[in-house]
């Protein structure tokens, strides 16, 4: 898949777990640039990314997640 | 080494600032606390700096509210200040002596009253040494006895007391109480007012871990010695009570009174008074039942000690 | 000798001014002679139990490191866990275990007395625990390299700062500090000066000065009006801020004049407008490490579950979390109280988020208020249980609160003191909340800097409780 498709579904994902409707994603943002992304909502978050790309992620991978762009770089390694 | 010669410029900076302050403060709060009118501070101020009174009532809140000044000053034609003070103990009856004494007005008689506060190790704060440094930190600079009392405290006193403005630690607000809400003073007794309701009955307290405080029974030593040493006539009394203290420590002092002859009175369960309309609680009497128990009391003294 | 006491003032200069002098080779051993004796002197046989906790947890992670199979690593990794938890386990919660069967025994008609141990809690243990657990999983996941220098683990479980009552620090934020120990800069030097001050404010003149108030009432219920309850009740979390805020500050900016960066605790918890925020700014080391050990790996396990897992997650964080705050069943009650609150929340979240776009409420100052006030309140109302020494008690306050008002208990050194000295501290808060630009024990301006920090200590001179307190948190 390429890389702008992987961003723009993640863009949806985001917009819907977090309740922003004009969020933009950049490479560098963390949770704490997005209201409402908190761990609280993270696991949701990634359970919605895997049910729509069809992947699975291990704990340990989430645990090293810590920016937008390291999200992206786990999910194309999967597809 | 320019690293080192800033902080060294800060520290100074910070020791030059602090002297300042430390002093200043220090001594705006001196003249309040020495001119307050009022309450407990002023009752203070007058029983160490000015008092003469022959008779000198010594004692936490038991003799505080239990023996009307006036009532010994008409009965025994003699001058009396009752220095009870609440949440003290031993220690601060025994410094308030020795200030009297140091300002060469030592009183003719002294009512000693006591408590198990006064002989066993307690914890509450209030019957510890501590509270009672506390309490005289203001006159630290005017007394040796109460440096002396600074230094049984602890090694490191000496070093906390060095700043002015830890003298009046908590003190401010006595100090605003005391100069701008009037009370009305009675030779230091403070009358307390209610009554304990019809149906009380007197009950036993319970007995706690007793361990008698050997610190404590070294200051009521010194106190004897101080009476003794400068021809004071000292009594020691357990005023009324409306309940039963089993303890034991009270027949550690009047071992010690009969030890140095020193007259003992115990009078907690002084059938006089013994209702519960004369008990604002269990501890205090209100002021009718003070009354009546000061009446009383100076008429023991006058048979048994020819005043 | 604790953090409030003068000799700790007298020699902690002398202990900085040493670690600066001392060659950097000495450093290490230096303060591991410091943090072990600082221990010591008010524990000295518990020394031994953190020494074996440092020892157990120096052999797991090396052993982890020469294991090559994922699976065989990952039950040295809780075969570690599990060793490490047994002190904690033994000397705080047997006895509490031991009554619970005792009772369920009796329930059943069984008269069995089981055996009971009288022995004092070590200090700091509950927090060097979890350092230690946290180092083990770190390890495990790579997360941080698995340290040979035995000292540099033991100076990371008893660095005297943080041993007794936190922050609870990550291997992954020390041990680089630790292996470096460069000399104090005099930026640190005065900046850990100006937190250990603002510490001493905040535990002195706030929490113990507030504490002789609250003591004296919940010390008595029943001679106290509801309405004395209620107001002690009200003025608890601000006398728990102060202690374990201020002591946090104050083992932050003492670590700080040693060049340490220690993480921060709390942030201005009592401006948070929901109760999950509240928890990402009270005792922030312990719910972060939470999140990470127990929160984040039970959320996954369960996110198939969708909410009903993000639920079960917090209930269980939030019972862990009780139970580590002590061995009782009010600790439990208030723990499922939290993990309760914060489900609510989370299955509400999105109808709350529609509501306060609607509105337009999130900038709204009138609503920021409201749900600061209603978090505080909520707050207020879980720590009676959590403060009380029996659920009964917690039931009698809060029964009387509501239904025997009456008098107000007024003691007024206590309350004019400690309240007006919260005052201080909230308005600080607030300050730095909406950022405004008042620097005064910060200003860039060395005189004013200096003025305010010596008219802050002759605050706590005047005003502060000085005869020594307890922290509450001592007794984790």
């Amino acid at each position: 898949m390429e890389r702008s498709i992987i961003v723009e579904k993640l863009t949806d994902i985001f917009r819907k777990t977090f309740d922003s409707s004009d969020l933009v994603l950049e490479d560098s943002m963390t949770a704490n640039d997005v209201e409402n992304w908190t761990s609280l909502t993270n696991m949701t978050m990634m359970t919605e990314v895997e049910d729509s790309f069809g992947i699975r992620f291990k704990l340990k991978e989430i645990q090293k997640l810590h920016t937008v762009g390291d999200l992206v770089k786990t999910i194309e390694t999967k597809l | 080494m320019k690293k080192g010669k800033n902080i060294l410029f800060i520290i100074l900076g910070v020791i030059i600032a602090f002297l300042m302050i430390d002093n200043l403060v220090g001594y705006v709060f001196k003249v309040v606390y020495n001119n307050t009118k009022y309450g407990v501070i002023h009752r203070q101020n007058y029983c160490l700096n000015e008092s003469n009174d022959d008779i000198l009532i010594l004692g936490s809140s038991e003799a505080a509210h239990n023996y009307v000044s006036s009532v010994f000053e008409d009965s025994l034609g003699m001058t009396c200040f009752n220095a009870g003070s609440d949440g003290m103990c031993i220690y601060y009856y025994y410094t308030v002596l020795a200030c009297r004494i140091e300002r060469a007005a030592a009183p003719k008689m002294v009512i000693l009253d006591y408590g198990d506060a006064d002989l066993l190790e307690i914890d509450d704060p209030t019957a510890k040494i501590e509270s009672c440094v506390s309490r005289l930190a203001p006159y630290y600079g005017d007394y040796q006895s109460i440096r002396d009392l600074a230094n049984d405290c602890g090694p490191y006193e000496k070093i906390k007391f060095f700043s002015h403005m830890y003298r009046y630690n908590s003190q401010i607000i006595q100090m605003c109480l005391g100069s701008f809400y009037p009370t009305k003073e009675n030779k230091g007794y403070e009358a307390v007012f209610g009554t304990l309701p019809d149906e009380t009955q007197r009950e036993q307290l319970s007995l706690h871990e007793e361990v008698i405080d050997q610190s404590k029974v070294a200051y009521i030593h010194k106190l004897i010695n101080l009476c003794d040493q400068n021809g004071i006539k000292l009594l020691i009394v357990r005023s009324p009570k409306y309940y039963d203290n089993p303890s034991p420590c009270f027949k550690v002092m009047e071992d010690i009174a009969q030890e140095k002859s020193v007259p003992y009175y115990d009078l907690s369960y002084l059938e006089t008074v013994m209702q519960p309309s004369l008990f604002r609680d269990v501890s205090h009497l209100n002021d009718e039942g003070a009354h009546i128990f000061s009446r009383v009391f100076v008429s023991i003294i006058k048979k048994s000690t020819n005043y | 000798m604790t953090f409030t006491s003068f000799e700790f003032l007298l020699y902690f200069p002398v202990v900085v001014l040493l670690y600066n002098i001392i060659p950097q080779k000495g450093r290490l051993l230096y303060l591991l002679a410091v943090s072990y004796a600082f221990y010591a002197l008010l524990q000295p046989v518990y020394l031994l139990l953190l020494l074996a906790v440092t020892g157990l947890t120096y052999g797991f992670t090396r052993w982890m490191a020469n294991v090559e199979d994922d699976d065989k690593k990952h039950r040295v990794m809780i075969g570690g866990i599990v060793a490490i938890l047994l002190p904690l386990f033994f000397f705080k919660y047997f006895n509490f275990v031991d009554n619970a069967i005792t009772s369920g025994l009796q329930a059943m008609g069984l008269d069995i007395t089981m055996p009971t141990i009288r022995w004092m809690l070590p200090l700091g243990i509950s927090y060097y625990t979890f350092m230690s657990i946290g180092y083990l999983i770190d390890a495990y996941n790579d997360d941080v390299e698995v340290e040979k220098n035995p000292c540099v683990v033991g100076l990371f479980l008893s660095f005297f700062p943080i041993v007794l009552s936190g922050p609870i620090e990550r291997a992954g934020n020390m041990f680089p500090q630790i292996k470096q120990l460069g000399k104090s800069k005099v930026s640190d030097i005065t900046d850990g000066a100006k937190l250990m001050v603002w510490g001493y404010f905040m535990k002195l003149c706030v929490a113990d000065r507030l504490a002789l108030y609250i003591n004296a009432v919940n010390g008595n219920i029943g001679h106290h009006t509801g309405t004395s309850l209620g107001f002690a009740a009200l003025l608890f979390p601000l006398q728990e801020y102060g202690d374990l805020a201020g002591y946090s500050l104050l083992a932050i900016g003492a670590a700080r004049c040693m060049g340490f960066k220690v993480m921060d605790n709390f942030k201005r918890p009592f401006f948070s407008t929901s109760m999950s925020e509240f928890w990402r700014r009270w005792h922030i080391s312990l719910i972060k490490w939470l999140t990470d050990y127990i929160y984040t790996p039970i959320s996954y396990a369960l996110r198939s579950w969708k909410m009903s897992g993000v639920v079960c997650a917090l209930l269980v964080t939030f019972l862990v979390s009780g139970i580590w705050h002590g061995a009782a069943l009010t600790c439990i009650i208030w723990g499922l109280m939290q993990g309760l609150l914060l489900s609510i929340e989370a299955i509400t979240q999105k109808h709350r988020n529609t509501l306060e776009t609607k509105y337009k409420l999130k900038k709204n100052p009138i609503y920021i208020v409201l749900c600061c006030m209603i978090v505080y309140l909520i707050f207020a109302f879980t720590e009676i249980y959590g403060m009380s020494s029996s659920i009964a008690d917690a039931n009698r306050i809060v029964a009387k609160i509501f239904t025997e008002p009456g008098s107000l208990f007024v003691h007024p050194t206590s309350l004019i003191l400690g309240v007006g000295s919260a005052f201080i501290l909230l308005f600080k808060d607030l300050k730095d909340e909406c950022g405004w630009k008042i620097h005064l024990m910060h200003s860039d301006n060395t005189i004013i800097s200096i003025v305010s920090w010596v008219c802050v200590v002759a605050y706590i001179l005047l005003f502060g409780i000085l005869d020594g307190g307890q922290f509450i948190y001592f007794q984790f």
